[in-house]
């Protein structure tokens, strides 16, 4: 069971939470070109290690946060809300 | 050295001698400085493009590298489900090509695959579902692929665990492929290893790949936990870790790595001869020639390589299950595990030449590649051997997502852009 | 003290209080805090089952969860229960529990044969034979294997489970919260 500390409502289930994808590709601007946009449409970095991610606690206060979580060992690093600005760990990664 | 031919009488006679007869299925072999052909990844399409490239097309200067040992990726991890029930046309084909190869895969692998085509029952309960099974079922039929409708009394005679009367969600009848059931996914592994290593391929278990290496006119080699090995071509077969091994070479691909958990519980008599398909939820379930009943649901829901899932998808698979066939209560589940699957912002896989010269895209098979591993190999070792897609696997093209040209699949489930 | 094979009463069960149960069809005596294994083992009956694969007799193992090999369905007007483990089934009277796996009888089963040619069944021997003819798999084979395989029967149709469950998933027309009323009233219409 992932265990997502939302900063308002504290240490949560995952039940409570909708996965929002990659959080590390801001939208483009409308006037950028077709392969920016195809690259932010359908393109996803998807590593195995720490990934940056949107989470809705929809079960919650409703929030979007943003966190850091390790996709192999599940473990969360770092929380916070939409314009936190969060970055992996700088140790070595995890097997 | 050849494992031999495999029949009931070469088993007898080694019987006779203590089976001291028998060699290994493969050779552990040891990788050399160059091959015609790498192909990273001996799961089941990589195992089965390395074979097809031997015995169709006379290619065997060909390595398969295994980051471990042989069958315990996704091939060894999975449902077991083979079937060609699909909507979109150009997906019908491929699929249907690929039961037709299952049909002759004995022969083929001279190994006993188990393809038992004991009938893939789809349920449905409600008349739009009904709508949109029938649309299914006539785009099979149109293609000479079989699909049958059934009423409410011929789902009850095939498969006599489902609750037909459930006060939510009661059933209305059920669409079914007579073709589409199981095969043993250790033999096919094996059965492919096996006969990808006497048509000449070596096959290099305990050896990752840890680089991709290029020059200005394409790939060149990989470099693995057992040495740089040179290439002319390198194929990716990876399925759920395709995005880590195509980073190494400067790509990024529309892919989002996913958890599906599947489960097994204790073996019990025949109780369930059909695959059977829930219509509202996402669950599946079919009963081993061991007797353990196998059964899955969907995707966890958020990005991981971890192989195992949690609890909210496992209870909710449970509560389908039990709604569906309240049977299923008095068994225990013996064992839960979990592969990462390769979605897709399409829900339809890649088999693709990449930005990058010589390298080969195998992958994006979401949850549904073990059905595709005939037509799977088959096609990637045409794209390999021919530089040009295979008819059937055409519409495959990692270039259809810049291009507007996305395959609109229904019956595969939903894909990670929606999540 | 219920039982030729009983040296002496135990800590758990209680002399005064014994349970009759039945196990394939005879009728057997045994004492209030036995678990089926005991209560077995006190009457002298030691063969609970076949082995999976070439049906050689199995007895009782262990004193508890671990035990692998005296696995029995359990039979009652809640439907029956598969692959029960005989060492934690606790002993209740009325109890009526059948052996598995064995034709015709737990005695004779007719599969024993199968231990006379274990030499030609090693482990994995199905994936080196049983391709020819080609039609035969699907239509002798593969039914003989299934029907062999399996130890406990699961009726299709069953009656809810009774033991409480830690989650639910349910339907209603209507749904009361709360008990504040001691009878619901009807809802109008």
């Amino acid at each position: 069971m992932l265990r997502i500390p939302c900063p308002w409502c504290g240490p949560r289930d995952e039940a409570e939470f909708r996965y929002k994808g990659d959080a590390t590709t801001p939208r483009p601007p409308a006037d950028a070109d077709e392969a920016t946009f195809v690259r932010f449409v359908y393109e996803r970095p998807n590593p195995r290690g720490w990934h940056l991610e949107w989470w809705l606690h929809t079960g919650g206060c409703r929030r979007l946060l943003k966190v850091v979580r390790h996709t192999v060992t599940h473990e969360i690093h770092a929380v916070g809300g939409a314009d936190a600005a969060l970055a992996a760990p700088a140790t070595p990664e995890r097997a | 050295m050849s494992s031999g031919s495999y029949s009931g009488l070469r088993l007898f006679l080694e019987g006779l001698r203590g089976h001291r007869g028998w060699s290994r299925a493969w050779n552990k072999a040891t990788p050399r400085a160059r091959y015609r052909v790498v192909i990273v990844g001996g799961g089941g399409h990589g195992l089965a493009t390395a074979f097809y490239l031997a015995s169709e097309f006379g290619i065997t200067d060909v390595a398969v590298l295994e980051k471990g040992p042989i069958g315990l990726g996704n091939v060894g991890r999975n449902t077991t489900l083979v079937r060609s029930n699909y909507f979109h046309p150009d997906n019908v084909r491929f699929y249907e090509f690929s039961l037709k190869l299952w049909e002759g895969i004995e022969r083929t692998l001279n190994f006993n695959a188990m393809v038992s085509q004991r009938g893939t029952l789809n349920l449905f309960h409600t008349e739009a579902q009904r709508d949109l099974f029938t649309r299914r079922a006539n785009g099979m039929r149109l293609q000479g692929v079989d699909a049958l409708a059934l009423g409410r009394d011929q789902v009850r005679a095939i498969a006599p665990l489902v609750d037909l009367d459930n006060g939510r969600y009661p059933v209305l009848g059920g669409f079914l492929q007579p073709r589409g059931g199981t095969v043993r996914h250790d033999a096919v592994a094996w059965g492919y290893a096996r006969a990808a290593s006497r048509a000449g391929v070596d096959i290099i278990e305990d050896c990752e790949v840890t680089g991709i290496r290029r020059d200005a006119t394409g790939v060149t080699g990989v470099e693995t936990t057992r040495g740089a090995i040179g290439a002319d071509t390198v194929c990716l077969a990876v399925a759920g870790h395709s995005s880590h091994l195509a980073a190494m070479a400067g790509v990024r691909l529309p892919i989002e790595s996913h958890v599906l958990q599947a489960f097994v519980t204790e073996a019990v008599k025949p109780v369930l001869d059909v695959v059977v398909t829930y219509g509202a939820g996402h669950f599946y379930i079919s009963q081993s020639d061991k007797g353990g009943l196998v059964f899955g649901g969907a995707i966890d829901g958020y990005n991981t390589y971890g192989q195992r899932g949690t609890l909210p998808m496992a209870e909710e698979v449970a509560a389908a299950g039990l709604t569906m066939m309240p049977g299923l209560a008095r068994l225990k589940v013996v064992r839960q595990w979990g592969g990462v699957m390769d979605m897709t912002m399409d829900g339809s896989p890649i088999i693709s030449a990449t930005p990058v010269p010589r390298l080969i895209l195998n992958g994006g098979w979401c949850y549904g590649g073990f059905k595709a591993i005939p037509a799977g190999g088959m096609t990637t070792a045409h794209l390999i051997a021919r530089g040009e897609p295979h008819p059937v696997a055409a519409h495959f093209d990692l270039n259809r997502f810049a291009n507007g040209r996305t395959i609109d699949e229904r019956g595969v489930g939903p894909f990670p852009f929606l999540h | 003290m219920k039982g030729p094979a009983r040296i002496a009463p135990g800590l758990l069960t209680a002399a005064a209080r014994p349970v009759t149960f039945r196990f394939d069809g005879r009728t057997y005596q045994g004492l209030d805090g036995d678990t089926l294994a005991s209560a077995l083992l006190a009457n002298g009956v030691r063969l609970l089952g076949r082995s999976f694969k070439y049906h050689r007799p199995r007895g009782i193992v262990t004193a508890g969860a671990d035990e692998p090999a005296a696995l029995v369905d359990v039979l009652g007007a809640e439907g029956r229960e598969p692959n029960v483990l005989a060492t934690t089934l606790r002993l209740r009277d009325g109890l009526e529990a059948v052996s598995q796996n064995r034709w015709p009888s737990l005695r004779l089963d007719a599969m024993a044969v199968n231990g006379a040619f274990a030499r030609f069944l090693p482990a994995g021997f199905y994936y080196k034979t049983f391709m020819a003819p080609g039609w035969a798999w699907e239509k002798v084979y593969e039914p003989l294997i299934r029907r062999a395989a399996g130890l406990g029967r699961l009726e299709p149709v069953a009656a809810a489970h009774p033991a409480p469950a830690e989650t639910v998933h349910d339907h209603a027309d209507v749904l009361v919260v709360g008990a504040c009323c001691s009878r619901p009233a009807r809802p109008s219409a």
